[in-house]
Formats: structure tokens, C-alpha cells, sequence
């Protein structure tokens, strides 16, 4: 029986079989600590003047403290760290991560239900919304081919590429492609600075003149950890409207989660290749004309 | 016990525990002005909606994550229409997002520590324009939403 468990990719990681109770420990204990570390850091405020506030919350610190004790950081210096956090912790790590993002999917969900009124007032923006996803090309595209890259281009700026986009770009062009390279620069960004990056871009925004709602439903887009992160900062710098922005970013990332990979396949895809032909040609067109 | 039990049961125990771990941090972070038992309640209803989705998610042909069925499921529970909306709120009110979050990226934390090496693969042009990239997706979504509220008389 123990061997057609393991022959399980996700049951062999969460199973607490063959000594990997230590596992779970290790991790559960380390992760509980630097939490509640967190917390009692609290909430830092960072003033930048006219440019607005940066609003640092306990889950930046958490995050930042916590990839210290991973293996390539300090745990290469001190070897004593491996024992608390070695490989093992972060493949669990990675599991579990996406089942707290239900715990937390199933909250923002109930802070969403009483204000079912308001969201379906607002139901047009909502769904019109999703359409800003592909401003991923619009201001990345032209970018990335004046940076020197080609068919590259592509695959970085279709979306903000997490898991589902890996999946999509290595179907259609497979992983070594250059639009696969693509893909995998923006998603390793991502998974290095997403997270910290859109908790500041949130609460800077606020003083850009928009709206707070509508940079509410701009903070769902579609990745679990970069949604908390804007959205709980955006209702840190906010928090008279705080229950509203939590409701719409949550129903904002409802809806980018449903049609996230359609959305993908076919508008954003065939609309980044038109983009690309128009930019490219009309630039060699340029070059000869010069 | 089959494949299929051992799976959930697996998925219950790290679920479990990903509770006890929320509901430290949320009892540090309100220094122990937490309503325990409520809080505890709370946290097995969430627990046992997020187990729902995943297994609506695991039985459903469509690609949608299990992440959207949690919410979906847990908003149309919440909804003044729903029977149970008065005790789900009162037991969840206890949890609160921001500190799930800190324990979400808790966890992201130790798993990019699996991706620290990819620093040193990244050139600084793919990390700009990652960053425009990101910018592009939520400004064009901010601007869209800002417009049609604005249309509608919303905001």
C-alpha cells in the first residue's frame, strides 16, 4: 500500500509516512515562528512625500525573513539551518502554499457574500476589467523589442505568466522556444519579486487619482500571493473602504481565475502576435526608410 | 483504503495544521483578545469549504483552480439569500485575511528559497520588463474599472 502511495507525485509530498512527520514539523514550526515574529514587527509606514506611502504589512516581512533560513541563503553558511529547512521543507512548502490559498480564497469569498449587492452593481466594471489583463502587451511589448529581445517578447508579456501560462506557451511552443524563454523570464521575476513589488505598486497607486475600488478589482489578477499582497496593502492605505476592496479584489480574482486561460489562448495570444508583426514590420519598415 | 481516501485524508491533516498555524498568528497579532472557541470554529468551516472545492475541482473536467471554487462556494454561502450566512459570518469574522496572508507568504518565502538561484540566470532587462509587464496588467485593469464606475455614477 505505501508503495502506490508514494507513486503519487502530490501524496507522496503531503504524506506524513516514513519519518516525514519531521517534515511537516520542521516546517509548521518555522513558519508559525516567523509569523507571529511578523506580527509583532506589525505595520510599517514609509512616507515618500508627494509620491504617497509605502505600506509595509507583517506578510512582506514574514516572506523576506523567512527565505533567510532557505538552504541558498543562509542555510550555506550555517549548516545547522539545513537541518530546520532543507530541500524537503520547500517542495512541502510549495504544497501546502496552495492550500492555505483556499483558506484564504474561502475568507475573501465570505467578505465578498454580504456585499453581493454592490458587486453586481458593479458587475460591469468587473467583467470589463478583465480585458485590462492585456495591458501586459500593450506597455510591454513595444518595451521588451526596444530592449533587443524578438520572438521572446511574446511569451514574457502575454500575461504576468504564472503556473497556467508555462502550461499554455509550452503546448503551443514548446519550453525551449524563444517564446518559452519568454514566459520563463517573466514568471521567475515574478516568483522572486511579484509579490513585494505589487504590495508597494497597490499602495502607491492610491495617490495616481484612481479610484480605490477600481484599483481594488485591478488586484485580482489571477496569482494567489500577488493578490493578498496588493489587495491587503491597498486596504492597509485605505481603510475606511477596506470591506469593499477586499470584496471586489476577491471577486476580481474569481473571475480572473475562471477565464484566465481561455482568456489567454484566445485573445491574448493571437493578440500578442499581432502586435508583434505590427511593431516589428512597421520598425524594419523605419530602419529602411532612414 | 484506497488511493483516492489517503489523499484526502492528507489533504486534511496539512489543512488542519495550516489552521493552528493561522490561529497563532492571529492570536499574536490581536495580542490574545481572540475569541477562541469562535475563532476555532471558524477555522473548521473554512477548512471544510476549501476541502469541498478541492474535490469539486479534482472531479470537474474544466481548468478553473480550486482557489476560485473556495470563493465562489464561500460567497454564495455568504449572501443575505443564504440560511447560513449569520453563523458563517460570525465564526469567520474571527480569522481575518491579513494575517492568512502572512502565513501564505510565509510559505511562498520557503519555497522561492528552491528559486534563489534563478537570481543569478536573470539578465536586468527581463527584470524591467517583468516590472512593466506587471505594471501594464494592473493599471490597464485600474483604468478600465475606474472609467466604467465613473460611467455607471458608482464613484
Amino acid at each position: 500500500m505505501s508503495n502506490d502511495v508514494s507513486s503519487n507525485k502530490n501524496d507522496s509530498v503531503l504524506s506524513t509516512k516514513n519519518g516525514r512527520w519531521r517534515v511537516f514539523l520542521n516546517l509548521f514550526v518555522l513558519v508559525g515562528v516567523v509569523s507571529g515574529f511578523a506580527e509583532l514587527v506589525g505595520t510599517k509606514k514609509i512616507s515618500l512625500g508627494s509620491v504617497g506611502n509605502i505600506i509595509l504589512l507583517p506578510m512582506i516581512f514574514a516572506m523576506v525573513i523567512i527565505v533567510l533560513f532557505t538552504p541558498d541563503a543562509l542555510g550555506k553558511k550555517i549548516e545547522a539551518l539545513q537541518k530546520i529547512c532543507s530541500e524537503k521543507e520547500e517542495k512541502l512548502s510549495e504544497e501546502v502554499m496552495m492550500l492555505v490559498l483556499l483558506i484564504l480564497g474561502t475568507k475573501l469569498g465570505s467578505s465578498a457574500g454580504p456585499n453581493i449587492m454592490k458587486i453586481i452593481e458593479a458587475g460591469p466594471a468587473l467583467i470589463l476589467q478583465e480585458f485590462g489583463n492585456l495591458g501586459t502587451m500593450f506597455l510591454g511589448l513595444p518595451i521588451a523589442l526596444l530592449l533587443g529581445m524578438r520572438r521572446e517578447a511574446v511569451g514574457a508579456t502575454v500575461s504576468i505568466c504564472r503556473e497556467p501560462s508555462l502550461g499554455l506557451i509550452g503546448e503551443v511552443y514548446g519550453m525551449n522556444s524563444p517564446e518559452g524563454l519568454g514566459v520563463m523570464g517573466t514568471y521567475m521575476v515574478g516568483n522572486l519579486f511579484g509579490t513585494i513589488f505589487y504590495g508597494i505598486l497597490a499602495t502607491l497607486a492610491v495617490s495616481t487619482g484612481i479610484h480605490p475600488y477600481a484599483l481594488a478589482m485591478a488586484c485580482g489578477m489571477g496569482s494567489g500571493s500577488m493578490m493578498t499582497a496588493s489587495s491587503q496593502a491597498l486596504a492597509a492605505a485605505v481603510p475606511e473602504m477596506s470591506e469593499e476592496i477586499l470584496a471586489f479584489a476577491a471577486t476580481s480574482n474569481i473571475l480572473s481565475n475562471i477565464d484566465g486561460l481561455y482568456m489567454e489562448l484566445f485573445i491574448a495570444l493571437p493578440l500578442a502576435n499581432k502586435l508583434y508583426n505590427l511593431f516589428v514590420s512597421r520598425k524594419e519598415k523605419k530602419g529602411v526608410a532612414m | 483504503m484506497n488511493e483516492r481516501l489517503v489523499n484526502t485524508m492528507n489533504q486534511i491533516k496539512a489543512l488542519l495544521f495550516c489552521g493552528i498555524v493561522i490561529l497563532t498568528t492571529q492570536y499574536i497579532n490581536l495580542r490574545g483578545n481572540l475569541n477562541v472557541v469562535n475563532a476555532i470554529l471558524g477555522m473548521l468551516i473554512i477548512i471544510l469549504i476549501s476541502l469541498i472545492a478541492l474535490k469539486i475541482k479534482e472531479s470537474l473536467p474544466i481548468k478553473i483552480p480550486a482557489f476560485a471554487w473556495a470563493s465562489l462556494l464561500s460567497l454564495l454561502l455568504t449572501t443575505p439569500w443564504s440560511p447560513v450566512q449569520g453563523i458563517i459570518l460570525e465564526l469567520i469574522k474571527e480569522i481575518s485575511a491579513g494575517q492568512i496572508g502572512t502565513v501564505i507568504l510565509a510559505f511562498a518565502g520557503v519555497s522561492i528559497g528552491l528559486k534563489l538561484n534563478d537570481i543569478k540566470k536573470l539578465s536586468w532587462k527581463m527584470v524591467i520588463i517583468a516590472f512593466v509587464v506587471f505594471i501594464g496588467t494592473f493599471f490597464g485593469s485600474a483604468l478600465i474599472s475606474h472609467f466604467v464606475l465613473r460611467i455607471q455614477g458608482i464613484i
